[in-house]
């Protein structure tokens, strides 16, 4: 597959109501951080009892709505953060006329459907599931932007807006549309809430994937959007943007910062989508599927391991998830010249299930873009028993991996995997352009 | 337009891989529930035994939705061995109903949490697992849909995995659930009115197939014949029917089809619609596989099916031009050729 290009992006998640809040909270975050780590969540106004010490749980809700808004939630946190990703994309009119749309979701909108069923289950007339299409969102994001594009709804659980990110840039790659626009919703919902719970993997305490500690994952919510197209019309969006901050740099008469999100972007260089037949909810834990799948996204990439210095890893925290990953990672990487770096997104924002693919994308790759690497200190350290260590520190310098000149060389691995045996990985890399006007800067951020 | 034509010929961006969907198998499993068993107790037929027939195995703790999948999975691909990268392309309007309604009766009425299992079976993609582990597909699998016409949106990523070399087969499906009370049901698909009475409700389960080359590797196919059953020529996606029509307007497409092509009658085509796209075509003779009295969500798999095979007057037809749309007039245009 060609690289196809990210050229905006939105996310809502519990470190921050846009993309740029969120990467800059990701820098300070601690997980076990009251101020920064999950919030807890009493479980008293849900429908079903529990044991009273079950009756809070962590969770990582969305930053700045309230827990009971669900409304709230559904139409105006989503479409705030499609208006993140178009307007940074600077999308015209004519562009969503023909944009393809690729939603990715495990439970859309039951939160909004439990409410209502909880107001009407009196009635006489009362029904469960009043309406009842897989499409139903997509349907609305587009009666709402007048998209008359294609749409497609993803449903393949934590992979789902993995899947999304995947053919929507195949079908770019392949001319059959100039835009993708990816949306990855999932909102917290008492049916997921109890689902997990009763299937015994939640963590009563913290997500601590890889760890000898780890119990369990701790559920998230998150809302993301994302604008990908070809690398002809990216580079179009780049010149105009960069056009666009000279012009503002010569008018205020300031030297002000071309930073790396205007001289570099994030590009999606291919992946790969297999089933594991070997149980419902869990990957066989010798990880052959999981590194197969690895293997077969590096091909389609015309990539080989070597070229992969970072891992973002699914790592949810469950004894056989993280097991099998890391027995699939080892085997994927068994024959490359070097381990790549670990890390994991999971510990900041808690599994958001189906919008994990693209959250944890955005995340990862805005915090590379920027120049730092999420780290989980303490967490999954040296001499763990999978032998897949997180890693603890920000710097890229002190991850071996030299700042960001050297990440120009490299690519990076993004793993998902999800009930229904359904096991995703994607490969990105971070583009700079050569021709991008140099910093003049005194203002901006250090970076690398 | 967006194009996700196999033909270069008709392809207006050079660079398009040339594609064909060659339909090596298929299978369309229709329940009609009559309204004599509509009022009955249990008015849903048990297809435990044939889950069991179709399958060759006691497959347990599905729901009634996984069952059809598996069933109508099974019967397509039966007596054919499949490729090691066979891929699942799973669709539904609906999704599984039944578990989802349960989950939230036993939630909010019943104050009972989900039981673990009726929870995993609610992620739409254990069909694909159950149908995927029953045949042996060891590819990928994916639950994809749209609201109006799901199994489209399945052949357009089939379409696009065989462009990108990564897939040779694939087993593309779609299926629609009752569930039971059966009033309720209508109520939720909105077939509940006076005018509705007379409809009859169905559920069904219908599967292609696909391969990247023509079936000749002397295996029999759920037809029990060793030959293609059909190919799909061109998929085709508009956003509009002006440029529907204007794209069938085209020399090159209208020289495509022969004297005998049929138009297949998507369900939410108006009469209208079929009008001007007759006009546009010169095609003579229609085939409505849509029966009006009886209704169930997504028919465009059985209208394929039913065209290809030898038990439909229709098809007589060496090609079949399906059209459908969409309330926002949105077109999806399927050319299926006999061999």
């Amino acid at each position: 597959m060609n690289p196809i290009h990210i050229i905006g992006t939105g996310l809502h998640s519990a470190l921050g109501k846009t993309t740029q809040e969120c990467v800059t909270a990701l820098r300070a975050s601690n997980p076990f951080d009251a101020e920064t780590g999950a919030n807890v969540k009493n479980l008293s106004h849900y429908a079903c009892s529990l044991p009273e010490h079950e009756m809070t749980i962590p969770y990582y809700l969305l930053k700045g709505v309230s827990e009971n808004d669900v409304q709230t939630r559904l139409h105006a946190v989503l479409f705030d953060v499609i208006a993140q990703a178009t307007s940074e994309a600077e999308l015209s009119e004519e562009d969503f006329e023909t944009i393809g749309l690729f939603v990715g979701s495990s439970s859309f909108e039951i939160a909004d459907e439990e409410e209502r069923f909880k107001q009407t289950v009196n009635d006489d007339d009362s029904l469960a599931l009043a309406e009842c299409g897989m499409g139903n969102l997509s349907e609305r994001i587009r009666k709402h932007l007048n998209i008359n594009g294609p749409d497609f709804t993803f449903n393949t659980a934590c992979t789902s807006s993995a899947n999304a990110m995947l053919y929507a840039g195949q079908l770019i790659d392949q001319g059959v549309i100039d835009y993708g626009l990816v949306v990855a919703v999932e909102f917290v919902n008492e049916t997921t809430t109890y689902g997990f719970h009763g299937l015994q993997l939640l963590s009563p305490t913290a997500l601590l994937p890889f760890d000898d500690r780890r119990d369990g994952l701790v559920l998230g919510e998150s809302c993301s959007a994302a604008v990908l197209c070809n690398q002809d019309i990216a580079s179009q969006h780049l010149k105009n943007k960069t056009r666009s901050v000279v012009k503002q740099s010569s008018e205020s008469k300031e030297n002000i910062s071309i930073d790396n999100n205007v001289s570099s972007v994030i590009r999606l260089l291919g992946g790969a989508n297999l089933c594991d037949t070997h149980s419902m909810s869990i990957t066989h834990e010798e990880g052959d599927i999981v590194a197969n799948v690895i293997t077969q996204a590096l091909e389609n990439s015309a990539l080989t391991p070597e070229a992969i210095s970072i891992v973002k890893c699914h790592g949810t925290a469950t004894p056989g998830g993280d097991l099998a990953e890391a027995n699939g990672v080892k085997r994927a990487f068994s024959q490359s010249n070097h381990f790549p770096v670990c890390t994991a997104i999971k510990p900041f924002i808690g599994h958001t299930l189906g919008a994990c693919g693209l959250s944890e994308f955005i995340l990862f790759c805005c915090a590379l873009q920027q120049g730092f690497l999420p780290a989980t200190p303490t967490i999954a350290s040296e001499g763990n028993q999978l032998g897949v260590v997180l890693n603890q520190n920000i710097s890229l310098k002190e991850n071996k991996l030299n700042g960001l000149e050297a990440l120009k060389d490299s690519a990076f691995l993004l793993n998902y995997f999800g009930f229904g045996g359904n096991n995703t990985s994607l490969v990105v890399d971070i583009h700079h352009f050569e021709n991008a006007p140099k910093s003049t800067a005194v203002k901006g951020d250090e970076h690398g | 337009m967006v194009n996700f034509f196999s033909d270069q010929s008709l392809s207006q961006k050079n660079n398009r891989k040339k594609v064909q969907l060659h339909i090596i198998a298929a299978e369309s499993y229709v329940n009609e529930i009559s309204h004599s068993q509509e009022n009955n107790e249990t008015p849903l037929v048990d297809l435990k035994k044939i889950v069991k027939e179709s399958s060759g195995k006691a497959i347990r703790r599905i729901t009634r939705f996984v069952q059809l999948a598996v069933i109508g999975a099974n019967r397509c691909c039966k007596g054919i061995e499949l490729d090691s990268n066979a891929s699942v392309y799973f669709s539904s309007c609906r999704g599984d109903t039944g578990v989802t309604v349960d989950l939230l009766n036993g939630l909010v009425r019943d104050q009972q949490p989900p039981a673990p299992l009726s929870f995993v079976n609610s992620v739409s993609n254990a069909a694909c697992f159950q149908v995927a582990k029953s045949v042996g597909a060891l590819g990928a699998s994916n639950f994809i849909t749209n609201r109006f016409d799901p199994i489209f949106s399945a052949l357009q990523l089939s379409w696009s995995d065989f462009a990108m070399g990564t897939r040779t087969q694939a087993l593309i499906g779609s299926v629609d659930c009752c569930s039971e009370p059966l009033n309720n049901h209508r109520r939720r698909i909105h077939v509940d009115t006076q005018a509705d009475a007379d409809i009859e409700l169905a559920e069904a389960s219908n599967w292609l197939l696909v391969s990247s080359e023509p079936m000749n590797n002397g295996s029999t196919n759920s037809s029990g014949n060793t030959n293609t059953l059909g190919t799909i020529e061109a998929l085709e996606y508009f956003s509009n029917i002006e440029s529907c029509l204007a794209w069938l307007n085209d020399e090159n497409v209208l020289n495509r089809l022969p004297e005998d092509t049929v138009l297949g009658v998507g369900q939410h085509l108006n009469d209208d619609q079929v009008k001007a796209l007759l006009t546009a075509t010169g095609i003579k003779e229609c085939f409505h596989y849509v029966t009006r009295s009886r209704y169930y969500d997504s028919p465009t798999g059985e209208g394929i099916v039913r065209f290809l095979s030898d038990l439909e007057a229709k098809s007589t037809a060496s090609t079949m031009l399906h059209v459908n749309t969409d309330p926002s007039g949105r077109m999806t245009v399927l050319l299926v050729t006999k061999p």
